[in-house]
């Protein structure tokens, strides 16, 4: 199975903003990675689960008590803008 | 210059420590000063504490279990109030809001701590050569690597600047280091230390492992942070060990396997020298060593790369430059925020895994990609249990070869990525897996022994047992002089 990468619809999705020396790079590198997952299409999996956790024990609760571990300012404090007691963000309604 | 406390091994420090042959004060200064002293020609360091703002320092007690012991902090694992980066330009201005929770129990246990140390970025990587601030450079030998992408810790220890330090494995990420860097390197069980407040790259895989001279400085060190956490649901409900030695002829009756993928593989010759003559040890002491074919394992660079990346792609999709990360600009959209954060807050690496992640997860490639290599990995988990119905270990070099020159690797990530060979099944598996150095000349080689699912104490006390046998081998500080040179001895 041959596969390509689109550089372009991936790092859309992966919202990073690509200069054209670092697609090309990244766009070799990547083809010539996915050459290395072909591999795997040889492995009989039929009936097999699929694991995504080593722990497979499900729905781990812990009692619903409130526990303070941080105090607000401590999580702003790395904000890249605040006001007051918010992260500030840009404007999300408008044009691009 | 640095000549180590613990030359004759942990055991004694910590018993010199709790008997007030040394105090802990003296040696928590004693150590300030000699990472300060290797971050020159090392630069194990992002940060090395003040002696006033060293957590720990001024309040350990010889009643403590860890008693003052000072311990190195890979800078993926939360210090509250001290910045923590994970070697990324993306976090440089980050500072921890909270201990995690293997931090906090250190402190609890009475550890101190001496510094931030350096990695990979966000783990990614086999040589601590991707690190926003700059590459680390092996004590054994300044012009290569330490590995990575716990290299900053790996090369603290080796240096003789500290007696302890913790790091993270996803794949090999503490126990690669501790091979280069001739130290033993200990990755847990899966779930045995909680993940809350490290820093995730790959949540199904990563786990906070140990660094010591030794398997006994790794086990006590491991006792302290082990045990469930209700902050972190994929902790195992198993209760943690408590660290005894074994009996004296451990190695007897053991059988230990050693997957046939390595006879005839290709590998730098003192590690295919260094991995006879363990075996020829076990033999000699009783043990039973036998090759077993695992044709699975041919597989798990391919499963390991689908999923790590295809995790990471999803972790670090939090990085915005909203909460975390770059910001600032004023007239641009949200969404230009968000990539222009991204695209500059990240290296190559972390780019190249996280496009890498978001291919194999996107529709139409999600099944053949992701669902596959989660389907093999299952196999490969199966493919080791059937192993140790028959076999105690297993036995493989930690790395196909030594230490590499810094700059060997850097273009070529195929390259790179292979050098993973080794350590990536038991990741896989969520398997304890620990490296520990062996007799050779030149750069340092390491043996890694994998061990059943939550047999983390026998693998310890394996790996302790060859270390105090007459006839095994002592790990040795390496030895830094004031020029650029390292001297390389083994004992």
């Amino acid at each position: 199975m041959a596969q390509e990468f689109d550089i372009d619809i991936l790092s859309k999705l992966a919202m990073l903003e690509l200069q054209d020396d670092e697609k090309a790079s990244l766009e070799n590198s990547l083809n010539e990675i996915l050459k290395f997952f072909e591999k795997l299409q040889t492995v009989d999996t039929n009936s097999v689960e699929p694991l995504f956790n080593i722990n497979e024990e499900s729905s781990i609760i812990r009692k619903d008590e409130v526990e303070r571990i941080v105090t607000r300012d401590e999580v702003l404090r790395s904000a890249p803008q605040r006001s007051d007691d918010c992260y500030r963000i840009n404007r999300v309604v408008g044009k691009e | 210059m640095t000549d180590g406390l613990w030359k004759s091994g942990t055991k004694k420090l910590l018993s010199d420590l709790q008997g007030g042959a040394i105090s802990s004060a003296d040696l928590q200064k004693h150590c300030l000063e000699q990472s300060r002293l290797v971050q020159d020609q090392t630069q194990a360091f992002y940060e090395v504490f003040d002696l006033e703002g060293s957590p720990g320092a001024s309040s350990s007690s010889c009643a403590a279990p860890l008693m003052g012991a000072p311990v190195a902090v890979k800078d993926f694992i939360f210090i509250k109030d001290k910045e923590c980066s994970a070697g990324s330009a993306m976090l440089e201005k980050f500072v921890a809001p909270y201990n995690a929770t293997c931090v906090a129990r250190l402190l609890k246990g009475g550890a101190s701590l001496v510094g931030r140390t350096s990695m990979d970025e966000f783990g990614m990587g086999s040589s601590n050569e991707n690190s926003v601030r700059g590459p680390v450079r092996n004590p054994w030998d300044l012009t290569k690597a330490p590995g990575g992408s716990s290299g900053g810790s790996a090369a603290a220890v080796a240096s003789g600047a500290v007696p302890f330090a913790l790091g993270t494995d996803t794949g090999g990420s503490v126990r690669q280091p501790a091979s280069f860097c001739g130290i033993t390197g200990f990755k847990p069980s899966y779930g045995r230390v909680s993940r809350f407040g490290v820093i995730s790259f790959a949540s199904s895989l990563d786990q906070v492992g140990t660094f010591a001279m030794d398997a006994y400085g790794c086990a006590r060190l491991l006792e302290n942070i082990s045990g469930e956490d209700h902050r972190d649901p994929t902790t195992s409900r198993i209760p943690p060990f408590a660290f005894h030695e074994s009996e004296k002829e451990f190695w007897r009756g053991k059988k230990v396997a050693v997957p046939d993928f390595l006879v005839g593989a290709e590998m730098d010759a003192p590690v295919k020298a260094a991995f006879e003559d363990f075996q020829n040890w076990l033999c000699s002491n009783g043990a039973v060593v036998s090759s077993v074919s695992m044709p699975l394992l041919e597989y798990s660079l391919a499963v390991y790369y689908l999923i790590c990346t295809s995790e990471a792609s999803s972790n670090l999709s939090r990085y915005d430059g909203v909460h975390l990360g770059f910001g600032g600009e004023k007239n641009i959209s949200l969404n230009r925020v968000i990539q222009s954060a991204r695209s500059q807050g990240f290296g190559d690496e972390v780019k190249r895994r996280i496009l890498l992640g978001t291919f194999a997860l996107s529709a139409g490639y999600r099944d053949a990609f992701f669902n596959k290599a989660a389907k093999v990995r299952r196999l490969l988990k199966e493919s080791y249990e059937a192993t140790f119905e028959s076999y105690d270990f297993v036995l493989t070099p930690t790395s196909l070869e030594t230490a590499f020159a810094l700059g060997d690797r850097a273009k070529d990530p195929i390259k790179m990525y292979n050098s993973d060979i080794c350590t990536i099944g038991p990741s896989l598996a969520g398997l304890p897996a620990i490296s520990f150095p062996v007799k050779t000349t030149g750069m340092p080689v390491g043996m890694q022994l994998v061990a059943p699912y939550m047999e983390d104490l026998k693998l310890l006390q394996a790996v302790d047992n060859f270390q105090e046998a007459s006839d095994g081998y002592r790990p040795q500080i390496a030895t830094l002089m004031n020029s650029n040179s390292a001297e390389v001895k083994h004992g």
